[in-house]
């Protein structure tokens, strides 16, 4: 079992190394599966899902479907996971507070982090928001919800939010989601001792 | 690229959430920007007030498993000791027992089939014992068979297409007579209660005009709770941007119109002219508005009404209690959110505690 400092040495390494899986040529590609979420990197002991948002779409209904999905999740899997809310926007305590006074509302229990609408995009490419992903314990998306095609509005609409529970709790379950050493992060590992 | 039915439902999701006391501070995706103070905590409660008017009789920890959670519950008193509550965001409806607390049963899950809601915003048992359940994002009402078994299945479920698109609650009256509430965006007619006839479908009449200058529709329109109580004779109603009570009788017929003074009154509300507004934003202008978002009947006659001031996303929570003349009895400011009056119990939320599944049932205290 690779420690937690060990894991913390790769993720440390990938960041150095240029930013994450999925960059070309100094522009981030959008986040998918096989991608690492640098964010995560040494932080996690386990599994997390990671959510990303607007922060001013705290104030809107456009978080519903992914909040149900969430909070589903945090209930039929009894916390086997780790949650961290990407909140985009101004890095503001009050943009903070907002962000954490709607997961209350929601019943959702998360760690919060804030990021810049400029962070964010070089973290996590010009992707779908609001998106979930399901990490694995090195950091590396297994699910991302919804899909992976670049857009500034992900259509939640059409998304069908059993199947996302079903979907990640079957990840969740399995064997890939829980091991370290996924077939993406050691490579790069490997690359990277060279 | 949204399909139109898809871009209406958000429309419709919008508008529905920001009115909805319960779903305090959703507003259209357009518009939101922070105004007000979106980033307060949770507001204080008056505990001095609260104990002068109630005592508190128990403690109700309601159950939650893998099954149901208590989020954003919108409350019902049923039948033998149950309380019905339908959560929009869960899209399901919960059966608790009111003594203990106890999950008795859910129904439906969320989803578009049969037996599934995407924002039930009111659940109440039939004069047969059926469970209707108004669900806005379908615009349909469900109804569930009476407790027995199989009556929580979801292929149980029989569903009616609602004639009033904006649908937050549905009361059965009589045989196939319905009392629906909402808007009716259908037609047009700016008004919140329905009568419907399930057998045919069609709308008897509806009444409860919004009642407003015009040039402040434009602005209120954003604001749908409408809540009714019923007796034996009458249907009591408020709306929320409204300080009146009205009484009709069960054909729809306004009898009385009792002016409420709230500890915190509406106020004026801001005109659109050319498009614009004067209030000072969208997202402001619904913070720190007066909302009348409850209705009750007590058992000595008394009324009791609940009103809300949203805060970010929070509330604060206001109650009034008039007599049947109108006269005001008892007012208090900042209380416990109550969720429903049934059999002489106040359900206050614990203000004692931050989760939703913790409440209290209370007594009204006589007065000196």
């Amino acid at each position: 079992m690779r420690s937690v400092s060990s894991r913390a040495t790769v993720a440390l390494a990938l960041c150095l190394a240029g930013g994450c899986l999925g960059e070309q040529g100094g522009r981030r590609s959008v986040l998918a599966k096989g991608d690492a979420v640098p964010l995560l990197g040494g932080e996690t002991s386990g599994p997390a899902v990671v959510w990303t948002f607007r922060s001013k779409d705290c104030l809107t209904c456009n978080l519903a479907n992914p909040a149900w999905v969430v909070r589903r999740l945090q209930t039929r899997s009894g916390g086997d996971f780790e949650t961290v809310v990407v909140a985009v926007g101004e890095t503001t305590k009050d943009e903070r507070t907002l962000v954490e006074g709607f997961l209350a509302s929601e019943r959702i229990s998360a760690r919060v982090v804030m990021q810049s609408p400029r962070q964010h995009r070089r973290d996590f490419g010009p992707g779908p928001m609001p998106a979930l992903y399901l990490a694995n314990s090195a950091g590396v998306v297994r699910v991302a919800v919804p899909g992976s095609s670049a857009g500034s509005v992900a259509n939640w609409d059409a998304v069908d939010v059993n199947a996302v529970v079903q979907a990640f709790l079957d990840a969740l379950d399995s064997r890939e989601a829980n091991e370290d050493n996924s077939i993406d992060t050691h490579s790069t590992e490997e690359e990277n001792d060279r | 690229m949204y399909s139109n039915r898809s871009r209406r439902t958000r429309f419709v999701l919008s508008l529905a959430a920001s009115s909805w006391g319960l779903i305090a501070g959703c507003e259209d995706p357009m518009n939101a920007r922070r105004g007000g103070d979106p980033a307060v905590g949770p507001p204080k409660i008056d505990i001095e007030t609260f104990e002068a008017g109630f005592e508190v009789v128990r403690s109700v920890a309601l159950e939650e498993n893998h099954r149901a959670g208590v989020v954003q519950p919108v409350v019902a008193g049923g039948i033998d000791g149950e309380l019905l509550l339908a959560e929009p965001v869960e899209g399901q409806v919960n059966v608790y027992d009111a003594d203990s607390g106890r999950l008795r049963t859910v129904l439906g899950r969320r989803g578009d089939g049969p037996g599934e809601f995407r924002l039930p915003l009111s659940a109440r048992r039939t004069l047969d014992g059926s469970v209707a359940v108004a669900d806005m994002m379908h615009g349909r009402i469900t109804f569930f068979p009476p407790a027995g078994e199989g009556s929580a299945e979801l292929g149980a479920a029989k569903l009616a297409d609602s004639p009033v698109q904006g649908i937050v609650d549905i009361r059965h009256l009589e045989g196939d007579r319905y009392l629906l509430a909402g808007l009716d965006l259908n037609r047009n007619s700016g008004r919140f209660l329905h009568l419907w006839d399930r057998a045919t479908g069609r709308l008897e009449r509806s009444f409860l005009p919004m009642g407003i200058p015009v040039a402040s529709r434009p602005w209120a329109t954003r604001f749908r709770a409408v809540a009714t109580a019923l007796e034996a004779d009458a249907i009591w109603a408020v709306w929320a941007l409204s300080d009146t009570l009205y009484q009709f009788s069960m054909d729809g017929f306004r009898r009385r119109r009792i002016p409420l003074q709230l500890p915190r009154p509406v106020g004026g509300l801001p005109v659109v002219s050319g498009g614009a507004t004067d209030a000072p934003g969208p997202g402001a202008a619904k913070d720190r508005q007066t909302q009348v978002v409850g209705v009750f009947v007590l058992d000595d006659g008394d009324i009791a009404v609940q009103s809300m001031q949203t805060r970010g996303r929070a509330a604060v929570w206001d109650l009034l209690v008039v007599g049947r003349s109108g006269v005001a009895k008892w007012k208090g400011q900042d209380l416990p959110r109550l969720y429903v009056v049934d059999q002489g119990l106040f359900y206050f939320q614990d203000p004692a505690a931050v989760s939703p599944n913790r409440w209290v049932a209370a007594r009204r205290r006589s007065a000196p």
